[in-house]
């Protein structure tokens, strides 16, 4: 067998250790530390770096969380920003995929994500409203954004009740639930 | 019975989306249409029009009659310009050459 690299060797260790390994990588293994200081301590002495699962689990979920969170920002602002052009019927779509994301991410307090939702659309279209106040029409300037915001945060809300149905359908019933 | 309302709201989850893709492809088009209209148009503009080298516009989708449209026009000559105008399935409805 050819010889591994450190990295490898530590890939390894724990199934060497565990005795699960095939006889070629346990060989490989005892191959490496003939030869290599470090993984010989590492072996001897029992000095794998420790893994905590729900550590892991924790830091991945956290990873998640910021990643969904900045997909909404970014998705909220995408969809905003091409609400006056050729394009703003694709938020027919995107609106209800951040309103599924933000339920998946945030759960019960995605109305968070339906109330930022609805400011960024209103503050977007109040700007495109100057014109009205410009002509004295201030209620109009401050109405008319009312009705983009609500059509927004409305396609976004369907995205939400559509997540929450399929989480509702497909959701593992607990054991308590079961005895019931 | 809490499997009947499970099955209920997935049933309805997927009726939502249905009328929500059926609604956005109303106003949007769709993915496969585009590529059933862009195949259509290529094998058309190459059997009628090959040896005019015409510049080819981008497949946009017009969602006051539900089709697709091409625009197209020729570099060489200046006033060589039109539009072909595709139905969802591919069809070619209307060549304004």
């Amino acid at each position: 067998m050819s010889k591994i690299t450190c990295d490898i060797c530590l890939d390894l260790l724990p199934l060497v250790r565990d005795e699960v390994a095939s006889n070629d990588s346990k060989n490989a293994v005892l191959e490496h530390i003939l030869t290599c200081e470090e993984c010989r301590v590492l072996y001897t002495e029992n000095e794998l770096p420790a893994i905590d699962p729900e550590k892991i689990t924790s830091k991945i979920k956290k990873k998640l969380f910021y990643f969904s969170l900045s997909l909404i920002v970014l998705g909220v602002v995408l969809g905003a920003s091409i609400g006056a052009g050729q394009f703003m019927f694709y938020n027919i779509i995107l609106m209800p995929v951040i309103g599924a994301i933000a339920y998946c991410t945030l759960k019960g307090k995605c109305y968070y994500s339906l109330i930022f939702v609805f400011a960024t659309v209103y503050l977007r279209w109040l700007f495109d409203s100057f014109g009205y106040a410009l002509h004295g029409e201030l209620l109009n300037a401050f109405i008319a954004p009312l009705w983009w915001a609500l059509i927004y945060t409305g396609l976004s809300a369907f995205g939400v009740i559509i997540a929450f149905l399929f989480h509702f359908g497909f959701r593992k019933e607990r054991r308590h639930e079961k005895n019931d | 019975m809490k499997k009947t309302i499970k099955i209920i709201s997935i049933s309805i989850a997927v009726i939502l989306l249905s009328g929500l893709l059926f609604f956005a492809n109303a106003f949007v088009g769709n993915p496969v249409s585009k590529f059933l209209v862009n195949k259509s148009a290529d094998r058309h503009i190459a059997e009628q029009y090959g040896d005019l080298d015409l510049v080819r516009g981008e497949t946009t989708f017009n969602f006051k009659d539900g089709n697709y449209f091409i625009k197209l026009h020729s570099d060489e000559v200046e006033d060589l310009h039109f539009s072909m105008y595709y139905s969802m399935l591919g069809k070619l409805q209307l060549d304004l050459y």
